[in-house]
C-alpha cells in the first residue's frame, strides 16, 4: 500500500512514517477489532442460524401442505450456502482474517481446496459406479448381511462390540424381528404357553404396531414429527392411520411419488418391517434374498417378490 | 518452560506488576528477530494447525456425503431421530462462546484483564453448557434407546437398514466434535487461569489468547457445518 | 566475497560444537532426551531411521530369501524351498509367516523409515541451517514431534514383537478389521501410523513456518537452496495430507474396536470407501518420500559439478506443482476398485505428475551439461538417482494408463516400480544427501574410496534385485505370494541374488561412516565447495550454528562468480569473469 506524502501530514494515529507498511510496528499496530464490529457479527450469525432452521422447516412445511416432495439438493444447497456465509464471517471477523496477513487466508483457502478435492473426486467415484459399464454398478444388500460380525476368534476376545449373528440379514431387521420375538413370548407368557403359536405372533406384531403409533408417536415421544412422512409410512405398511387395528395391505401405485424424492442410487422406502405384511411365514431368515435393488419394489405383495409362499 | 510460582516469597516485593510472567515483561526466543516475528510465526503456525483440524474433519464430512448420496432415505430417517432444537441451542451457545472469547482478544489487546477473565469465564460456561445439553439431551436418552452405531444398534423401530451407518456417522462427527470442545476449552482454561494468577496477556503479549481463541473458533466453524447436516435433513 | 556480514556480531565466539559433551554421561544423556537444538534432533533422527531401515531392510531380506526357489511337494508329500515354518510344517503357517514378514517390511519402510527419513533428518538439521536461521520456528514442537515418532515406532515394534500383522501396510479393510481379531497387533500397528502421522504433520507445520518467518536477512524466495524448496513442498503435502489419514486410521480403529460399519459391507458400509480414504493421503505422501529426495538431488548435482543449477525457478515451481498434482491423482491405486468413470478421469490426471517431474530430470541432466563433475560418493549416487529414477518414473506411464494397468495390477511390475521410486530414488538420494553433509553433521570425512565402492555395490544389487522383477511382473508373477510357478525360478533367484550384493552395499556404508566417526580425518568447513549458506559455519556447526548473524549476498548457486566461504580460490578456480554469463 502507498502513502502518499499528504498521509503524514493528516494525523492519523496508525499510521508510523518510519515504517509505512506497518511491518516493524508493535503488538498496538494489530488490527483491534471493535465492539461493535464483534456484536454486529455475532447478531448476523445468530440471525442466519435462525434463518437456516427456519428455511428447512418452511421446506417441510411446503412439503406438508402442497402435498410436494422437494428434492434433496434444495435442502443441501440451501443450507450449505448459509453455513458458507457463516464460517467466512467468523473467519474474517471473529479469527481475523479480514485484517490478517494475506498468508494465513492463502493458508486456508487451499486447505478448502483441498477439501473439495477430496470429496469432489470420492464422490464421483462412488456416485458412478454403474456410470459406464453395469458391471461395476453395486447392489449392495440393504444394510448389509450382518456378514462377519458374528465370527467367533479362538483366544481371547478382545472385540469390544456386541458379537451378533443376524442369519444374513440386515442389522435393523435383526433387531425388529428380535424385538418381536420377545412380544410374541410375552404374548404366549400370558396364556401360559412357552413356545408362541401363532396367534401370539400376531398378537406380538399388533402389539409391536400399538406400542409404534400409540404410545410412541401419537404421544410424541418419537420424534418424527413431519406428518406427511408418518401418513405415508404406514399407509405404505398398509395401516390405514386412523385404525391401527386393521391391518390390511393398501394399494398405493402414487406411493412411487416418495420414491421419486431420492436420487438414482436409492432404493424404495420400504417402511418399518418389509415383510410384515406376508402371510405368517413369511419372517424368513434369508432376508438377501429378498435384497431390494434400485429397480424392485418389495411393498409389492408376496407372489411377486417371493415365488415361495 | 519453568513456571514461576507468583506467590514465593523470593520474588521482588513490588508484586505481579513486576513478575516475569506479567505481559510488559515477556520476551522473545532467542531465535527470532523480535516479538512481532514470534507473534506471526505463533499465529501463521496455528493457522496451519487448523488446516490439519479442518482436513481431519473432511474425512468425516466425506463419509457423511457419500452415504448421504448412497443412501438418502436413512439419512432423512436417521435425521428426524434428532431434534433440531436441541442443535440449534448448541449453535447459539456455540456462536456465543465465540464472540465472547473474540471479544477476550480485544480485551488483552486493550490491556483490559479484568474483561479478558470475563469473557473467557463465559465461553467456558458456554463450553459446558454445549456439553451438558449434548449429553443430556442428545446421547443418553439417544443411547438408552438403542438408537447407536454400528453394531450396537439395538432400536427396533428403524425405518431404513442403513441407520445403524447413519449413527455411526453422528456419534463419530459429533463425538471428534466433542473432542476439540474439551480441547479447545483446556487450553482456554490455561490462558485464563494465566490470566488470573499472573496477568500474562496484555497489549504486547496476547499470543496464546490469540491462538487457543482461533482453535475454539474452529470448533464453531465445524459445528456451523455439523448442525445443518446433521438436524436440518428432511 | 563472502555472505557473512560482521556488522552485527554475537556472543558466540567461544561455543564449542554442538557436538561438544557439557556435562557427564548421565548429564549428556539428558541433554540429548531434553535438547530443543534442531541439529540433536535431526541427528536422533538419522539414527532412529537408519535403524528403522535395518529392521525392514532385514525383513526385506527374509522375503527375498524365501522367495529364492519355489515352495515344491515331492511326490513322497516332503516340502522344500519353504523357509518359513519348515519341512514338517503346513504350507500355510509358513504363507502367514511371509505375509507378516512383507507387512512389517512395507509397515516400517513406508511410516518409520520413508516418511521421516529426508525431511525429518536432513531437513531437521539443515533446513535453519541452510535458511541462516539459528533454529526451527517452534523449537519445543520439535523436540515434542521426535517424542512422537519415538512413541509411535514403540507401537509398531510392540505389535512386531507380539507377533507382526499380516494385513499388508496399506492395512486395507476387510484385512485388517477381521484378521488377528484375538490380538492387539492389528490395532497397535495402525495406532503406531496414527501417532507417526500427528510427528509428521508437526514436523512440516514447522518447517513451512521456518521457511517463511526465519530466512537471513537477503535471502528471498528465489535465494533459497532447491532443498528448501523441495521441503517446503514437502510440508505442504504433510500438513494438508496427513490428517486425512489420521482420521482414516481412527475410522479403522472404531471400526475394529466397536464394528462402526463405515467400512464393512456385512452393516452397509463400503471398503472401497477405505481405498478412497487411504490414498488420499497415501498417495500425496508418495511425494512426501521422493520430493525431498529430488531436494538433495538438485543440491548434490550443482555443488558436485560446480555449476549453476539449470532451471532454477523450474525446478522450484515443479516441486510446488507435485504437490498440487499429488492430491487429484490418488485414484490411479485403485483402479481395479472403482467405476469406469472414476479411473478414466484419475488415469487422465496422473499423467500430469509426468510434467513436473520430467521438468526436475531435464533440468539436472542440463546441469550436468559442460559442468565440471567430480567422481565421488555423492555424485555417484546423484548420477545413480538420475538413472534409476528415471525408470522408476517411467515405468510409472503404464501403471497410470488404464488399460495396461489392469493387467499389471498387483504384478511384481508394480512392486519393482515403486521400488525404483523410492528406494533408487528417495533411499538413494537420502545415502549419496547423508555423504554430503556428512563432514558437515559430524566433523569428520568418510573414505571416498570405500563410499565409492558401497555405491557401486547398492547400484548393481538394486537394479539385480528389482530390474528383474519387471520381466516377472510382466509374466504374471503376483506380489505377495511366497511362491511360485518353476518358470520364475531363475529372475527370482537373480533378485535374491541381488539383494545380497544391497546388503553388501550398505555394509560398506555402515562400516564406512563408523570408522569415519571413531578415526576419520578432521572435515573442513566446506569439503565441497557448497555456496549455501549451512557451509559458512564450522564443522560440525556450533551450538547456535552462526558466530555472525547471517547476510546473504548471493545465490545459492553462483559458482561462477563467487569463491566458496573457508576455501581457497585455488581449490575452487572461478572461470574467467569475462565469460560468465550474468544470471
Amino acid at each position: 500500500m502507498e502513502h502518499s506524502i499528504d498521509d503524514v501530514h493528516t494525523p492519523n494515529p496508525d499510521f508510523d512514517p518510519t515504517d509505512p507498511h506497518g511491518h516493524g510496528h508493535g503488538h498496538h499496530g494489530h488490527h483491534i477489532i471493535s465492539a461493535r464490529t464483534l456484536m454486529t457479527i455475532l447478531l448476523i450469525l445468530l440471525f442466519f442460524t435462525v434463518l437456516t432452521v427456519a428455511l428447512s422447516r418452511g421446506e417441510v412445511w411446503i412439503q406438508d401442505t402442497f402435498h410436494v416432495i422437494l428434492p434433496q439438493w434444495l435442502n443441501v444447497i440451501i443450507a450449505m450456502s448459509i453455513a458458507t456465509v457463516k464460517a467466512v464471517l467468523v473467519c474474517a471477523y471473529f479469527m481475523g482474517l479480514r485484517f490478517d496477513k494475506a498468508l494465513n487466508s492463502i493458508i486456508m483457502l487451499i486447505c478448502v481446496a483441498a477439501v473439495i478435492c477430496f470429496l469432489f473426486f470420492t464422490s464421483i467415484d462412488l456416485g458412478n459406479r454403474g456410470a459406464v459399464s453395469q458391471l461395476r454398478a453395486t447392489v449392495p444388500t440393504p444394510g448389509g448381511t450382518g456378514y462377519g460380525l458374528d465370527r467367533t476368534y479362538d483366544g481371547i476376545s478382545t472385540a469390544a462390540s456386541p458379537r451378533i449373528s443376524t442369519s444374513g440379514q440386515p442389522i435393523t431387521e435383526f433387531r425388529r424381528n428380535e424385538k418381536l420375538a420377545q412380544l410374541a413370548m410375552t404374548e404366549a407368557a400370558k396364556h401360559g404357553r412357552t413356545e408362541p403359536n401363532e396367534a401370539d405372533v400376531a398378537a406380538g406384531e399388533a402389539e409391536f404396531w400399538r406400542y409404534y403409533y400409540n404410545d410412541y408417536v401419537k404421544k410424541g415421544k418419537h420424534p418424527h414429527r413431519h406428518e406427511h412422512d408418518e401418513q405415508n409410512l404406514f399407509e405404505s405398511l398398509g395401516f390405514a392411520h386412523h385404525d391401527t387395528n386393521v391391518i390390511e395391505p393398501v394399494d398405493r401405485p402414487d406411493l412411487d411419488a416418495v420414491s421419486a424424492s431420492s436420487p438414482n442410487f436409492s432404493y424404495r422406502r420400504t417402511g418399518i418391517t418389509p415383510h410384515l405384511l406376508d402371510d405368517g411365514s413369511s419372517h424368513d431368515a434369508h432376508g438377501d434374498a429378498h435384497a431390494p435393488s434400485a429397480n424392485e419394489s418389495h411393498d409389492a405383495t408376496p407372489a411377486e417378490t417371493d415365488p415361495d409362499h | 518452560m519453568a513456571t514461576i510460582d507468583a506467590n514465593k516469597p523470593d520474588l521482588p516485593a513490588a508484586g505481579a506488576k513486576s513478575h516475569p510472567l506479567y505481559w510488559k515483561n515477556r520476551g522473545f526466543a532467542h531465535h527470532f528477530r523480535n516479538a512481532d516475528e514470534q507473534f506471526d510465526a505463533c499465529k501463521l503456525g496455528m493457522w496451519l494447525f487448523l488446516t490439519t483440524e479442518v482436513l481431519l474433519f473432511a474425512g468425516i464430512f466425506c463419509a457423511y456425503a457419500i452415504f448421504r448420496m448412497l443412501y438418502p432415505e436413512a439419512w432423512t430417517a436417521g435425521s428426524h431421530h434428532l431434534d433440531w432444537r436441541f442443535g440449534g441451542l448448541n449453535t447459539i451457545v456455540l456462536l456465543i462462546s465465540s464472540w465472547t472469547v473474540a471479544s477476550g482478544v480485544r480485551s488483552a489487546q486493550l490491556g483490559n484483564n479484568a474483561a479478558l477473565i470475563r469473557n473467557l469465564l463465559i465461553t467456558l460456561v458456554c463450553a459446558a453448557l454445549f456439553v451438558f445439553i449434548k449429553l443430556y439431551f442428545e446421547y443418553i436418552p439417544k443411547l438408552s434407546m438403542g438408537k447407536a452405531p454400528g453394531t450396537f444398534f439395538s432400536y427396533p423401530y428403524a425405518h431404513d437398514p442403513h441407520e445403524p451407518l447413519w449413527w455411526s456417522v453422528y456419534y463419530i462427527g459429533t463425538g471428534i466434535h466433542a473432542l476439540h470442545v474439551f480441547i479447545g476449552a483446556g487450553l482456554l482454561t490455561w490462558v485464563l487461569v494465566r490470566a488470573i494468577k499472573y496477568e500474562a496477556y496484555g497489549p504486547t503479549e496476547y499470543t496464546m489468547v490469540e491462538t487457543s481463541a482461533l482453535y475454539w473458533h474452529l470448533v464453531d466453524l465445524v459445528w456451523i457445518f455439523l448442525f445443518p447436516l446433521l438436524y436440518l435433513i428432511h | 566475497m563472502t555472505t557473512v556480514d560482521t556488522t552485527h556480531e554475537l556472543d558466540h565466539h567461544d561455543e564449542g560444537s554442538y557436538l561438544t559433551p557439557k556435562y557427564g554421561a548421565m548429564g549428556t544423556v539428558w541433554d540429548w532426551m531434553t535438547t530443543v537444538d534442531h541439529k540433536k534432533i535431526g541427528v536422533m533422527y538419522l539414527f532412529a531411521v537408519l535403524f528403522m531401515f535395518f529392521l525392514g531392510g532385514v525383513a526385506a531380506l527374509a522375503v527375498r530369501l524365501e522367495l529364492l526357489e519355489p515352495v515344491r511337494i515331492a511326490a513322497d508329500g516332503s516340502i522344500t524351498g519353504q523357509l518359513f515354518g519348515g519341512d514338517g510344517e503346513a504350507i500355510a503357517t509358513g504363507n502367514q509367516v511371509y505375509n507378516r514378514l512383507f507387512t512389517l517390511h512395507g509397515a516400517i519402510m513406508v511410516f518409520m523409515f520413508i516418511v521421516p527419513s529426508v525431511p525429518a533428518s536432513l531437513g531437521n538439521f539443515f533446513l535453519p541451517l541452510m535458511l541462516g536461521a539459528k533454529d526451527v520456528a517452534f523449537p519445543r514442537l520439535n523436540l515434542f514431534s521426535w517424542y512422537i515418532y519415538v512413541s509411535g515406532s514403540i507401537f509398531g515394534i510392540a505389535s512386531i514383537v507380539l507377533g507382526g500383522v499380516d494385513t499388508g501396510w496399506t492395512f486395507y479393510t476387510p484385512y485388517s478389521t477381521t484378521t488377528d481379531a484375538d490380538h492387539w497387533r492389528v490395532l497397535l500397528m495402525v495406532l503406531a501410523a496414527f501417532v507417526l502421522g500427528f510427528s509428521s504433520i508437526l514436523t512440516g507445520l514447522n518447517f513451512i513456518v521456518t521457511t517463511h518467518k526465519l530466512r537471513a536477512p537477503g535471502m528471498g524466495w528465489f535465494d533459497m537452496p532447491l532443498f528448501i524448496w523441495a521441503i517446503y513442498a514437502t510440508s505442504i503435502i504433510q500438513v494438508l495430507a496427513t490428517p486425512v489419514i489420521g482420521i482414516t486410521l481412527l475410522l479403522l480403529i472404531f471400526e475394529r474396536l466397536f464394528k462402526v460399519g463405515i467400512f464393512d459391507p456385512g452393516l452397509g458400509g463400503d471398503p472401497v470407501l477405505y481405498q478412497h480414504f487411504f490414498w488420499f493421503y497415501s498417495h500425496p505422501v508418495v511425494y512426501v518420500m521422493i520430493l525431498p529426495g529430488m531436494g538433495i538431488i538438485s543440491e548434490l548435482l550443482s555443488v558436485h559439478c560446480r555449476k549453476q543449477i539449470f532451471g532454477y525457478r523450474a525446478i522450484a515451481f515443479s516441486s510446488l506443482g507435485i504437490a498440487a498434482v499429488s492430491f487429484i491423482v490418488w485414484g490411479h491405486h485403485m483402479f481395479t476398485a472403482m467405476g469406469e468413470l472414476a479411473s478414466t478421469i484419475f488415469s487422465a490426471l496422473t499423467f500430469l505428475v509426468a510434467i513436473p517431474t520430467a521438468i526436475k530430470v531435464f533440468n539436472w541432466i542440463a546441469t550436468l551439461y559442460k559442468g565440471s563433475i567430480a567422481i565421488n560418493t555423492p555424485m555417484l549416487y546423484a548420477l545413480s538417482f538420475l538413472f534409476l529414477f528415471s525408470i522408476g518414473g517411467l515405468t510409472g506411464l503404464p501403471l497410470g494408463a488404464l488399460a495396461t494397468d489392469l493387467h499389471l495390477h498387483d504384478s511384481y511390475f508394480v512392486v519393482a516400480h515403486f521400488h525404483y521410486v523410492m528406494m533408487g530414488g528417495t533411499v538413494i538420494a537420502f545415502i549419496g544427501g547423508i555423504h554430503h553433509w556428512w563432514p558437515k553433521m559430524f566433523g569428520r570425512m568418510y573414505n571416498e574410496k570405500a563410499g565409492m565402492l558401497g555405491c557401486v555395490l547398492v547400484f548393481i544389487g538394486f537394479n539385480l534385485t528389482f530390474m528383474t522383477q519387471f520381466f516377472l511382473g510382466t509374466q504374471g508373477m503376483p506380489r505377495r505370494y511366497a511362491s511360485y510357478v518353476d518358470e520364475f525360478q531363475f529372475l527370482h533367484s537373480l533378485s535374491t541374488y541381488g539383494s545380497w550384493f544391497l546388503l553388501a552395499g550398505f555394509l560398506t556404508h555402515l562400516f564406512n561412516f563408523i570408522h569415519s566417526l571413531v578415526a576419520g580425518p578432521k572435515a573442513p568447513p566446506n569439503p565441497w565447495g557448497g555456496l549455501t549458506v549451512e557451509w559458512e559455519t564450522e564443522s560440525p556447526p556450533i551450538e547456535h550454528n552462526f558466530h555472525h548473524e547471517v547476510l546473504v549476498k548471493h545465490g545459492p548457486y553462483d559458482f561462477d562468480t563467487v569463491v566458496p566461504p573457508h576455501c581457497d580460490e585455488r581449490d575452487f578456480p572461478l572461470p574467467p569473469q569475462d565469460q560468465v554469463r550474468a544470471h
